[in-house]
């Protein structure tokens, strides 16, 4: 019974304890919710304190990150809500709670009188200065302790109020409930009460281990999510434990999968059908093969997604067998590559020559182009001491000169002489500024070509400026000529007739010889001026080199002193050429005259030779038919590496086939000088009175206009050789050679001479006279048109110059025609005037050149008869 | 009660930052309240254009202050006006993105007020400014509750009506 008894005891206790602790609990839970609300709203301020200081830390870690003014404004935000969060512990209702725990208000008070500080060094906090933000953050972080400590006391205190607020109003009626059960209750407590507290201690202890897990996993992530590469990191089951925000960012299409807990296999295959990279060809294919790299990874590899971005992919194994993936976007860097391998290849293509220089001086790259140039391989330059590209001279010259330009801090930039490895030399451009590292980047350029093109320019230039002159003074030399011809004729006219008419023998017939020898130089003089300006209307005819040739010789012998030899020889295959013979015996005359004044009395020979017919020579150009202006300016150089200089005119050769007639003397020869200027008119080295500076000139003249080509070579005191080339006469039907003129033809017919000129007309008209014919003189057209209109048959000829005041030669000619269809003309052309000429043709005149050659115009007037006659015996 | 205190803490923790508030600037000061209604553009208040508005005081005492003291802003239900904005509930931003929602009906039903001034002087954001919506606790007993007290956002910057 008495072992019952403990047993009914502590049954009644029990049921008595079980009554009374139901009815406390049915009161307590009444008040329950109203404890909890203010307890928790207590938390709830510290709570947000905590948070609004954690958010705080990192905006400033973010605008250290980011240093912009968005991220300033930001934090200093930040900062003002972590504050408005502090008074609310010290002041209200809601803040009485923690007020209440010992020490709490002292140490947020503490905190907000801190607080200026800290907003002082976060407004400090610019750009890059570390320091300052790692001192900003200890600063911060001294809040960190105290607000954590706040909370946990927060948490800790909850059971305590509980007891000491509710439980006080209500103690009456629990002590009157725990009075019956006080006992027992107690003994039942102390037995339970061992292994409830160990029981609160386990769950403290995981509570705040609990709570430390999630504050050291909050920081990892927030370290996780700061770095710039994409993170991801798989657990050893391949299920996705966590990524941050820029790995996101760089796979927007599977943004809905990276979530923890999604399979890697998932995310693969999903990435590969929503077309994430580029050149997938078989999603399937590559899930497989992207699957294989994760599980077994070997350092990293590449990722091109189809937005053009470039991704640095490496996987690695973690300590617990799951899978670590970083990404990097290498974009910038691999585009930054190609444009750099693009520059190089620019480089090596380009064709200037480009070389890298090491700072010690030796070549450390080589483009093509410049290996090229020196002949060699890039290879085989690299390494060797830049200035040694440079001529020897320049070579100790040269990097002085480039590192006083480098140390003023410009390149340095000129020509100089290049040198190859095999010792030639070219002109080169040189560039050469420094490098960043100590080193130098050289540019160059072979100029050798451009200055040879120059060079060629400044000739031709020379060359022209010279036909140009010879032109204009050609021109004016003419002009002058054709005038004082009109005179000369008069003279040697009226100088005939006096020889003729006075007895030989007298004074007078002495005095007239002399005025028609004087007159006969005057003549010949004016004859050079013309033939070298050209303006002289000559006629042209199939002419016998060789009879031509014999025929000066012959003249030349007697006029030259005894000392002179004359050599002649001719090895001419017989031909013609088209020329006027008193222009070619002119040339050979002027030829032999300055060869013998060469001789200047010595001793010597000239030798006069005839060949061909020949090639023209290579040296005057390729050959052309037709076409092409004949050149007129004269090129003279250098004969090999002797003391002869060697000339030419004329060319290129428009003939196949030429006539080469060579005068050569032994005489002083010319230095280079005088030969440049030999066939410039009224240049002469010689006395005044003796030299005219026409011969050379004339001959110029001539032969050009016969097509033909000149070559001069000679050498101070080494004699002088001219070469004449003349076209081959190529006649389909070779045309006699005129014969030889003999015994001037007379006449009786009725001439109408007209010329405005009067001395030159009366002339003409003495002449006719004396060659038997009936002459009448008229000084203008107009005159003789009225004589012709008055009686058209009055006359049996007309003869007339072209060139007159009012109405023409040729116009009159035409008017003349009009009355008398059939009327022999002749007219006097003295200035050369194609038109006239071509038009006088279309007329069927005879043309007689100016001054008019006595013999020349007898047998003009005749053919012209002849061919009426023969006209009207026709008819 | 415990719950309502719960949602306040969880509201807190997952606020989201991406309520797109779209300025559409009108006065050259700074706006500090954006007023959108779902699917409309946002009206934005500056400073002065709140205290243009009917001002109200409200002697009140808070559970975050000591004493009682004078708040004075005009009525939400005129602001709500003045932006044109009608529905059934209010979701109120603070500046730190914690949000709240409060029947429409409490701003026809209550003297509810978008308090600029307390006791006379602006309230800067570490005085729990520029905004703070106050209810009149000391005048309206039923208001007197921890529900009503988590509706008095402070630090307001945002409305969205629904
Ligand atoms: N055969 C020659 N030997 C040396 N010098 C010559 C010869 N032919 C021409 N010259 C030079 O060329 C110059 C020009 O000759 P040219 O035109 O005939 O004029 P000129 O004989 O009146 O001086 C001469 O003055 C002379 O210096
Ligand atoms: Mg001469």
């Amino acid at each position: 019974m008495r072992r019952y008894l403990g047993h009914i005891a502590a049954a009644v206790v029990l049921v008595a304890f079980l009554a009374a602790g139901a009815y406390s609990f049915v009161r307590m839970t009444a008040q329950f919710g109203l404890f909890m609300d203010h307890f928790r709203t207590g938390n709830w301020i510290a709570t947000q304190a905590n948070v609004e200081y954690l958010r705080l830390t990192e905006t400033i870690s973010s605008y250290q990150a980011d240093p912009s003014a968005e991220a300033r404004s930001d934090m200093l935000t930040r900062l003002d809500l972590f504050w408005s969060r502090l008074p609310l512990v010290l002041e209200g209702e809601e803040g009485k709670k923690i007020r209440s725990l010992p020490g709490a208000a002292a140490s947020i008070q503490a905190i907000i009188a801190d607080l200026p500080q800290l907003e002082r060094r976060l407004q400090a906090l610019s750009g890059r200065d570390l320091a300052a933000y790692r001192d900003a953050m200890a600063h911060a972080d001294s809040y960190r302790a105290p607000l954590r400590d706040l909370l946990q006391a927060l948490l800790a205190h909850d059971g305590e109020t509980i007891s000491s607020t509710a439980i006080d109003r209500q103690r009456g009626e629990l002590f009157v409930a725990f009075g019956f059960v006080g006992l027992a209750g107690a003994a039942l407590f102390i037995l339970l009460s061992r292994s409830l507290r160990s029981a609160q201690q386990a769950y403290d202890k995981a509570r705040s281990a609990e709570a430390n897990a999630l504050l050291a996993r909050e920081q990892l992530e927030d370290a996780i999510e700061s770095i710039g590469e994409g993170f991801v990191l798989y657990d050893k089951d391949e299920r996705l434990i966590i990524a941050n925000s820029p790995y996101k960012s760089f796979y927007p299409t599977i943004a809905d999968m990276v979530q923890p807990g999604a399979r890697l296999e998932d995310i693969l295959r999903t990435s590969a059908t929503r077309c994430q990279y580029q050149g997938v060809a078989d999603p399937q294919a590559w899930t497989r093969e992207r699957l294989e790299q994760h599980r077994n990874p070997k350092g990293s590899l590449i990722q091109h997604l189809v937005d053009g971005r470039i991704l640095r992919v490496s996987d690695r194994r973690t300590r617990s067998g799951g899978i670590v993936s970083v990404r990097a976007d290498i974009t910038d860097l691999v585009r930054a590559e190609e444009l750099l391998t693009k520059r190089l290849a620019a480089i090596e293509a380009a064709p200037d020559g480009i070389a890298i220089v090491d700072p010690s001086g030796a070549l450390q790259y080589v483009n093509r182009s410049l290996a090229t140039l020196y002949g060699e391989k890039p290879e085989a330059m690299v390494g060797r001491a830049w200035p040694r590209l440079f001529a020897l001279a320049d070579q100790t010259l040269v990097p002085r000169k480039v590192a006083e330009a480098i140390a003023a801090n410009r390149p340095w930039r000129s020509g100089a002489l290049g040198r190859r490895a095999d010792g030639t030399t070219f002109p080169m451009e040189v560039g050469l500024s420094a490098a960043g590292d100590g080193g130098l980047v050289l540019a160059l350029r072979n100029v050798e070509h451009e200055m040879a093109l120059k060079q060629q320019h400044a000739r031709l230039e020379h060359q022209f400026h010279q036909a140009q002159k010879m032109e204009a003074i050609g021109r004016l030399a003419g002009g002058i000529a054709h005038d004082f011809n009109n005179i000369l004729a008069a003279i040697c006219g009226y100088a005939s007739f006096l020889a003729e008419d006075l007895a030989p023998g007298t004074p007078q017939a002495g005095f007239a010889a002399n005025i028609s020898t004087a007159a006969g130089h005057a003549k010949k003089l004016v004859q050079q001026i013309l033939a070298f300006s050209r303006s002289q209307d000559i006629e042209r005819l199939p002419v016998d080199p060789k009879l031509a040739l014999k025929e000066t010789a012959e003249i030349l012998r007697p006029t030259l002193p005894p000392t002179t030899r004359v050599v002649v020889r001719d090895s001419l295959h017989p031909c013609m050429v088209w020329a006027n013979p008193t222009q070619i015996s002119q040339v050979l005359m002027n030829l032999c005259v300055n060869a013998n004044d060469a001789l200047d009395g010595r001793a010597g020979q000239i030798v006069l030779a005839l060949e061909g017919p020949i090639a023209p020579p290579d040296r005057f150009g390729a050959s052309t038919r037709g076409t092409q202006e004949a050149f007129t300016e004269v090129a003279v150089e250098r004969v090999g590496g002797g003391s002869k200089t060697h000339a030419t005119a004329g060319g290129p050769p428009r003939h196949s086939r030429y006539v080469l007639l060579t005068v050569a003397d032994d005489g002083s020869g010319m230095p280079p000088g005088v030969m440049e200027r030999m066939f410039d008119p009224f240049f002469t080295t010689k006395k005044v009175g003796k030299g005219t500076g026409l011969g050379l000139a004339a001959v110029h003249g001539i032969v050009l206009s016969h097509g033909g080509l000149i070559e001069a070579e000679s050498g101070q005191g080494e004699g002088t050789t001219f070469h004449i080339y003349l076209p081959v006469y190529e006649a389909d039907s070779a045309e006699a050679p005129l014969e030889a003129l003999h015994g001037q033809p007379r006449g009786k017919e009725r001439v109408l001479v007209v010329d405005d000129q009067e001395m030159v007309g009366t002339m003409l008209a003495t002449n006719l006279e004396r060659l038997g014919y009936d002459v009448t003189l008229c000084a203008s057209s107009e005159d003789a048109l009225e004589a012709i209109n008055e009686a058209p048959f009055a006359w049996d000829l007309l003869l007339s110059d072209i060139r007159m005041p009012g109405v023409g030669g040729i116009e009159l000619a035409r008017s003349a025609r009009a009355v008398h269809p059939n009327m022999p003309i002749v007219l006097c052309s003295g200035y050369s005037d194609m038109e006239a000429e071509s038009k006088a043709r279309d007329l069927d005149v005879t043309i007689v050149p100016k001054p008019v050659d006595r013999a020349l115009l007898a047998r003009a007037l005749r053919e012209a008869l002849g061919a009426r006659e023969a006209a009207s015996k026709a008819a | 009660m415990l719950r309502s205190a719960l949602a306040v803490i969880l509201a807190l923790f997952l606020a989201a930052p991406d309520l797109a508030v779209h300025a559409q600037q009108t006065a050259s000061a700074p706006a500090i309240l954006s007023v959108r209604r779902h699917g409309e553009p946002s009206v934005e208040f500056d400073r002065a254009a709140l205290a243009r508005l009917p001002q109200r005081a409200i002697l009140t005492s808070t559970p975050w202050t000591e004493g009682t003291i004078s708040f004075e802003g005009p009525l939400l239900r005129d602001v709500l006006r003045q932006a044109g904005s009608r529905g059934t509930t209010i979701t109120a931003i603070a500046i730190n993105e914690y949000k709240v929602s409060l029947p429409f009906s409490d701003a026809e039903s209550f003297d509810v007020i978008v308090a600029l001034k307390r006791d006379g002087q602006y309230m800067p954001v570490r005085d729990k400014g520029p905004l703070w919506i106050v209810y009149p606790l000391d005048q309206v007993a039923e208001l007197r509750t921890p529900g009503t007290h988590a509706k008095m956002i402070w630090q307001l910057k945002a409305m969205l009506v629904e």
